[in-house]
């Protein structure tokens, strides 16, 4: 029998739909090679363009090409650079910082960028009715924890002042030697006044100034289009002040958010740079093609935490055997391709010479732990009370859970319960403290110890475990008063040294950044917080 | 017809608001907010972030509220984790998307699967009857996921015919149309076969073959209606399902559709996109078993509105 013509007629019709797929043409990386179109997946949908709003690490590559602060960064090592800023004078006690603008610093509508648009960027930033989690960058300026507390009714008091159109003068309440790092960051990044007053009152979120159409920026590119779930398009913005010097013409920030179909994209030339790479390709990787995978130490540490209120981790000796019962240097080995870096303590490798590695270190020890255990009262594990160990779902997680519940049982005779919890559930119980022990993690703000062991000053927002010593309070503060690097850093040991004789939490290692980077990017270095300026990135193909 | 239709869409009035009422108050229950992250958020500015939502008011006041928008004006909100955009917006954004790769992959699970399930039908217990009865298995079987990423790297990544993600060209449909259709085809051709083995046997196809009527005409116009009757009743949730798009599709292809939403908007408890797509999603569900139900009377003449 034959098929019925108008079932012939559609089959004809898929046939000639598939071969004339089957075009072969130039991929977007090599047409981007050509034409100085950078491909980059970001891993996901920003939810906004505010820089004040700004929520991930990945989002901050978009806001890093479209603003720029006071400061930036080298591309090498991240040390601040000028910015808008031009020059800065900092005064005799570390405590204010004056600020010349460039005169040709602009807008992208053409507005020149003022020491007052900064001001009042800070002004927004800290109002009491603007809903932002980033009020703690500003901290350190003198009367802004008040001003944003609702206790300071004056901004002329706060100490970020505009002293005409070209200098801006910052007043602290304290030494911060990282103040110039953390005004290159997007907290401190401006917005345009009029823009954002057009669009509803000045401290209120959401008003939609920052949507494609209305958005005002002044860094080295412009937004073009932003095509919701697919791609954010940035294109050179010629009024930028380094415009001679920008290379790239255009930057098509993707939104892949699955890692593997990122790599297929990378694989078929569609994409420049990954966001991830999926754990099961690093190896292949590493072994076909390691001129195209970056993996680099990255400014963090992964941990748990210990609930210091409740037992039984609130007995000191407990706490040290379960650390000395791990062998960070096998859980990190446990995914070699990872090249994850063994914790000796809370702050990572690399910010100057600063690396902890005094009595308290971090080791391994399983006679040490069970003796620690038994004096504890818990002889062999016995009698230790039912513990979960509870971690925001990712194979990930729950393969170091694995590592750890393993390690604790063999080491301690101690056997905890993993617990596989929801994402939003297991963070919103891990602040409200439900947990005994928490899988936490953080990620420097800034290269500066700092970054780190200010978490866990007594009532800090992030400090889950609560810990509470006045001791390693008082030398994290006086660190900042400080001005000689080596006297500083050998503060910042004897505060590290306390938090890891008191194990409020137990870092167990510090992760590395990967990415898959095709050969053509040039100007793009590995650094410890994997930020990327655009300004002196380029394509060159061989 | 008309007052069958009429009562049916009666009925989907308290349906709808029973899926509205569960659903509303499910999230609501489920611990963790759209303002939950690893970097805990102050609780001043959480405050103020959950004042400019409304949800410091009590549960009932901001039900009824949500239920007088969405009633009067069509108003889904704002969205919780797209600060700058409306649900509304959103779903007016992506709805195009999964509609278009629903509608192609439809296209291609109707034409694989009717020809074949035909086919099957017509060439009963041979050689083709096998060998398609086989790939409509395998078909059903192979998850998308699996069958997805297959397609990408044989044609895309092997061949670089065809782009591994993304929604740009009409090169870019071919795909996740193929992929997701085929699933459907599979089902479609299962249950043509059945049908049509059904219908093939009864008396007036007999007659109409004793009066002479060519095979064409007796499969098209004869017995085709008798046997489309169960793919009918299967098509009615399936396109509603194709229509609002597939999570697995959308993910693996980066494409700006629907489905992609509906899931990740859970996981960000965006309350009020969650709602808008749920309450989109049961809407079309009730239209298109609506619309089952009439194909269904018409192409059966034993069934009558009632």
């Amino acid at each position: 029998m034959k098929l019925p013509s108008p079932l012939r007629f559609l089959c004809c019709l898929l046939v000639v739909a598939l071969l004339g797929a089957c075009a072969k043409t130039e991929t977007a990386v090599a047409l981007g090679n050509r034409t100085q179109v950078l491909h980059q997946n970001i891993g996901g949908e920003p939810p906004d363009l505010d820089p004040q709003l700004m929520q991930t690490n990945a989002h901050f590559n978009v806001l890093m090409a479209l603003y720029e602060g006071l400061t930036g960064y080298d591309p090498r090592d991240l040390h601040p650079v000028p910015g808008v800023a031009q020059r800065w004078e900092i005064s005799a006690d570390g405590l204010a910082y004056t600020f010349h603008l460039r005169a040709d610093a602009q807008w992208s509508n053409g507005d020149a960028v003022t020491a007052r648009d900064f001001e009042f960027s800070v002004r927004r930033m800290l109002s009491p009715k603007f809903a932002t989690p980033y009020k703690h960058y500003f901290d350190i300026v003198r009367g802004a924890e008040d001003y944003s507390a609702g206790q300071l009714a004056d901004f002329a008091a706060v100490g970020v002042r505009a002293v005409d159109d070209r200098t801006l003068r910052i007043e602290l309440r304290q030494p911060a030697p990282y103040l110039l790092f953390l005004l290159g960051s997007f907290a401190w990044m401006p917005v345009h006044r009029a823009t954002v007053e057009a669009h509803g009152a000045y401290d209120a979120i959401a008003t939609g100034w920052s949507r494609p159409g209305h958005i005002v920026t002044n860094g080295p590119f412009a937004l073009a289009d932003w095509r919701n779930g697919e791609e954010i398009v940035v294109k050179k913005n010629p009024r930028y002040w380094g415009a001679r010097t920008v290379r790239l013409q255009e930057i098509h920030f993707h939104l892949i958010e699955n890692a593997d179909t990122e790599e297929r994209a990378f694989r078929t030339g569609q994409l420049h740079l990954t966001e991830f790479v999926p754990a099961t390709k690093l190896a292949i990787y590493a072994e076909t093609a390691p001129d195209q995978l970056s993996v680099a130490p990255f400014f963090s540490t992964y941990l748990y935490e210990f609930n210091l209120a409740r037992p039984p981790f609130n007995e000191p000796r407990v706490r040290r055997a379960f650390s000395l019962a791990i062998d960070r240097v096998q859980l990190a080995a446990s995914q070699p391709q990872q090249h994850l870096l063994a914790a000796t303590g809370l702050v990572p490798p690399g910010t100057d010479d600063y690396h902890y590695t005094g009595d308290n270190a971090l080791r391994f020890d399983p006679a040490e732990a069970r003796r620690l255990l038994a004096a504890a009262g818990f002889p062999e594990g016995k009698g230790f009370p039912a513990t979960d160990l509870p971690f925001d779902t990712s194979a990930r997680h729950q393969h170091f859970a694995e590592i750890l519940q393993q390690m604790w049982e063999r080491n301690l005779g101690v056997r905890v319960n993993l617990a596989n919890i929801e994402g939003r559930v297991y963070h919103a119980e891990r602040v409200q403290r439900k947990y005994t022990l928490s899988r936490g993690g953080w990620v420097g703000d800034y290269l500066d110890p700092h970054a780190f062991l200010s978490v866990h000053l007594t009532g800090g927002g992030q400090n889950v475990a609560g810990y509470a010593n006045p001791e390693f309070d008082a030398l994290v503060r006086r660190a900042l008063d400080q001005r000689d690097r080596a006297a500083r850093h050998e503060i910042y040991r004897r505060a590290e040294d306390i938090l890891m004789r008191d194990l409020p939490i137990i870092p167990l290692f510090h992760y590395t950044a990967q990415h898959l980077v095709a050969p053509s990017v040039r100007g793009r270095y590995p650094n410890l917080l994997d930020y990327h300026p655009y300004q002196g990135m380029w394509l060159e193909s061989k | 017809m008309l007052r069958f239709v009429a009562n049916r869409l009666l009925q989907a009035i308290p349906v709808m608001l029973i899926i509205i009422t569960v659903s509303f108050f499910m999230l609501r229950l489920a611990p963790g907010g759209p303002f939950t992250a690893e970097k805990a958020v102050p609780p001043e500015i959480l405050r103020n972030l959950e004042a400019h939502y409304g949800l410091d008011k009590p549960l009932p006041v901001q039900f009824i509220t949500y239920l007088g928008k969405v009633v009067l004006h069509g108003d889904l909100g704002p969205s919780f984790k797209y600060s700058n955009r409306t649900v509304n917006e959103i779903l007016a954004d992506k709805l195009p998307v999964s509609l278009e790769l629903g509608g192609l992959a439809l296209v291609v699970a109707l034409v694989l699967g009717l020809t074949f399930g035909i086919l099957a039908a017509l060439k009963r217990n041979t050689i083709f009857d096998y060998a398609f009865s086989t790939v409509g298995m395998v078909g059903i079987c192979v998850p998308t996921f699996v069958m997805g990423p297959l397609l990408v790297l044989t044609f895309g990544i092997h061949f670089g015919w065809v782009n591994a993600s993304g929604w740009y060209t009409w090169q870019d449909r071919v795909l996740p149309a193929l992929t997701l259709g085929f699933v459907y085809s599979a089902y479609i051709m299962r249950l043509t076969r059945g049908g049509m083995l059904e219908v093939l046997t009864q008396d007036y196809i007999r007659t109409a073959r004793a009066k002479g009527a060519s095979e064409t005409r007796i499969v098209l116009r004869h017995a085709l209606r008798g046997g489309l009757l169960p793919v009918v009743s299967f098509l009615g949730p399936a396109i509603a399902g194709i229509l609002t798009g597939s999570f697995v599709i959308e993910t693996i292809f980066q494409i700006p559709g629907l489905g992609r939403e509906f899931v990740n908007s859970a996981f960000n408890r965006d309350y009020t996109l969650v709602l808008g797509t749920v309450i989109l999603y049961a809407g079309l569900l009730v239209l298109l078993n609506l619309v089952a139900d009439v194909v269904q009377v018409w192409l059966n003449p034993k069934l009558k509105f009632e």
